[in-house]
């Protein structure tokens, strides 16, 4: 980008200046002396305060002097207002033309005292020309600012040449470093591949952390299976068993009504009667024993929510007695009429202070309870309820245990009553009889043992297919994990490919720039040195150590006048300038400030070859500037100006005018 | 706020890397360093997966 123009309007020094830069590439130098004081710092500090904002290159960060001339406080009356402006008129590569306007207002008070503007805010505007057409103003302005030109590498472009031997002292290597990775951006990649790294640590956790071995699980299953097949064979044999013990049971007891007296007759006929008995019994204690565990989970939410039941109820009853229910109006409806600033009774609150006021007062004194009260209402029946049942929780669960312990103890009385009848049985004296009882006590054990095995084997049964479904879920679970592992795997690699070839380019990157910056100091440094006998060239590390290459092979940095050293620092400048990769004007504030004389020998004579081709702005004090110095450098200068300054009663101001 | 990247940088990447889905992944993340808030910044996890994975995929689709 070339800088065409520089307007300033009552900026510090200047109250309506516009400076012409030169844009002719093959004079490309425009310089403008001024001596110390007179506002050539004041030209830097408009350009930065126009591009962000910000006087980048006063020596205190102290408020000082106004932003705008002070003579302007004799010329402005009360009430008077007036524009601190800087513009600068630019031209892109495709010929385009780009205006940045920054200005701020200023209003001269009744009391004589000028201020910032209230009404009028500062205003910061980029006009763009498209191809040629009309000016367009550029949508966000500050983002735009950044692309072309961010602050961040600004003093690279628009630098102090008093300050620049702070790039060659003792600790120089790192900050230099700092300066150009920072300048070339190498810091973004650092924190990409910090950040790309952690990522693939990341994926690599969770592609290790995944288990993907389904076959492990497939013939945990097949051995399930067996044993489940196995179980279902003794349980069948087992029932096998049991029915032969059963309708065993059933033939004694046939034939003890047939063959036996009338007491073995009746005995049996009672023994039946009990049997039937039990088998009612039986259903009726499952029966309850289902009903109360039943009524007892039911009831369970209800116990476990009870004091929070009560402590609600508790909350309920002190908003009633303090009287926020039921609500006479809701909280949330007086903020309404607050925020609608119109009163229910059609009174603007805007205009009727003491009305706004009491309405905030009653807003404040009513509870934000009353906006729930429907809520509130809804709940305590429903409350009321819970409580009702937890009341008659007791009974219920009383009448249900004592009914069951009633069941289990008659179930009890049978059972000592069918052993009574047994033992009558076993010593009635009938040998027979005998023989069939204790036929049917065995058969009886045997059917008793084959229960028992038949209860054990279901539950065994049960717990291997709850283990069958475990172990087919974690097979399904494995074989789903082995696609995303894939996946992972696959993600894994691509994350490794681009970390590995980051850290290549950001390798390449540092070597490059390091190259550049190298070559093209060394370009600059013996452009203006003059391609003498003395030097052979400037080498830079890789911790960015500068060294004067001397013919003797010696480093020469440490012992280089201070006119050498200020040409290897401005050569250095050049170099990060341009391995920045922006296209702007350098602007120089006393560049050969270190010089204690004026440039003489090979300095002054090649130092028109300083950033060749590139447009070049000098702000030069009259001793850098001596005659034979501007005849040196005049092949290369296009304009050239010098500021004069004005004094008056109310301050100073200064113009940018032609050079005699 | 959107700055400028160092148009050498990008020519490095272009250069240097054939690979385009590892091209455009850096040059994307680049853009996401240089524009990153502070703020932002403890989520860049998210933001770094989802590309990572999006671009995987056209590495997947290119071979």
């Amino acid at each position: 980008m070339i800088l065409k123009s520089l307007e300033l309007k009552n900026f510090r020094h200047y109250l309506d200046e516009k400076i012409i830069f030169s844009t002719n590439r093959n004079k490309s130098f425009t310089i403008i002396q001024g001596t110390t004081g007179a506002g050539k710092t004041t030209i830097l500090n408009a350009i930065t305060w126009c591009l962000y904002g910000d006087e980048l290159h006063r020596r205190t960060k102290k408020r000082g002097l106004t932003l705008y001339n002070t003579t302007l406080n004799d010329k402005i009356t009360p009430k008077e207002k007036f524009n601190v402006l800087v513009e600068m008129d630019f031209v892109d590569l495709d010929g385009n033309e780009i205006i940045i306007r920054r200005e701020k207002s200023f209003q001269k008070q009744a009391n004589g005292k000028i201020s910032e503007s209230i009404d009028e805010p500062e205003l910061f505007k980029i006009l763009k020309q498209e191809d040629g057409r009309d000016y367009k103003p550029v949508d966000n302005p500050v983002s735009y600012i950044e692309r072309i030109a961010p602050k961040d590498i600004e003093e690279y472009f628009f630098f102090d040449g008093e300050r620049l031997d702070d790039y060659f002292d003792e600790n120089a290597g790192k900050k230099t470093k700092d300066a150009v990775f920072q300048i070339a951006q190498i810091d973004l990649f650092s924190s990409l591949l910090k950040n790309l790294n952690k990522r693939k640590d990341k994926f690599s956790r969770e592609y290790s952390s995944i288990h993907a071995d389904s076959g492990k699980f497939e013939s945990k299953i097949r051995k399930l299976e067996d044993e489940i097949k196995k179980n279902r064979a003794l349980l069948k044999q087992t029932q096998k068993d049991l029915d032969a013990a059963e309708n065993n049971m059933d033939k004694i007891q046939a034939d003890l009504k047939s063959k036996g007296s009338e007491e073995v007759k009746s005995l049996q006929k009672d023994r039946d009667r009990y049997n039937v008995e039990i088998k009612g019994l039986d259903r009726t204690i499952e029966e309850l024993r289902i009903k109360r565990t039943d009524f007892i989970l039911k009831m369970c939410p209800k116990i476990f929510t009870y004091p929070a039941i009560l402590k609600t109820k508790e909350l309920t009853q002190d908003a009633k007695t303090e009287g926020y229910l039921p609500a006479k109006y809701q909280e949330v409806f007086i903020g309404d009429l607050l925020k609608s600033k119109k009163c229910i009774c059609g009174m603007d609150l805007n205009e009727n202070e003491e009305c706004r006021k009491t309405l905030e007062r009653v807003q404040k004194a009513t509870s934000p309870i009353t906006n729930i009260e429907e809520d509130i209402n809804e709940e305590n029946v429903h409350l009321t309820g819970i409580l009702k049942d937890l009341k008659n929780f007791k009974d219920v669960q009383s009448a249900l245990a004592v009914n069951l312990h009633d069941n289990i103890k008659k179930r009890e009385k049978r059972d000592t009553l069918l052993n009574e009848i047994s033992k009558k049985l076993e010593n009635i004296g009938e040998d027979e009889v005998q023989e069939m009882e204790l036929n049917f006590i065995e058969n009886k054990k045997a059917r008793d043992d084959a229960i028992q095995r038949i209860a054990l084997l279901k539950d065994k049964i049960n717990d291997l297919n709850n283990k069958k479904v475990h172990n087919e879920n974690e097979r399904d679970k494995s074989e789903r994990n082995s696609e995303v592992k894939v996946e992972l795997g696959i993600i894994l690699d691509f994350c490794r490919l681009s970390l590995n070839r980051a850290e290549d380019i950001q390798k390449y990157l540092i070597d490059k720039i390091r190259e550049d910056v190298e070559i093209k100091t060394e370009q600059q440094f013996e452009e203006i040195i003059s391609r003498g006998e003395t030097y052979k060239g400037i080498l830079i590390n890789e911790n960015y150590d500068v060294r004067v290459k001397h013919v003797s092979g010696d480093d020469a940095a440490p012992d280089l006048s201070s006119g050498e050293g200020q040409i290897l620092a401005l050569s250095f400048m050049a170099a990060l300038n341009s391995v920045s990769g922006f296209n702007l004007p350098t602007i120089i504030d006393t560049p050969l400030g270190r010089l204690d004389e004026e440039p003489t020998g090979s300095i002054a004579d090649n130092f028109p070859n300083y950033l060749k081709g590139k447009q070049v702005i000098l702000l030069v004090t009259s001793k850098e500037y001596s005659e034979s110095f501007r005849k040196k450098i005049y092949s290369r200068v296009g304009k050239e100006y010098k500021i004069e300054r004005f004094q008056t009663d109310s301050g100073s101001y200064a113009k940018v005018i032609p050079y005699e | 706020m959107k700055k400028g990247i160092n148009p050498k940088i990008i020519d490095a990447i272009n250069e240097n890397e054939k690979n385009a889905a590892v091209r455009a992944l850096l040059v994307t993340l680049l853009h996401y360093e240089n524009v990153i808030s502070e703020m932002e910044r403890p989520r860049y996890g998210e933001y770094y997966d989802k590309q990572i994975k999006k671009y995987t995929q056209k590495w997947i689709d290119e071979k």
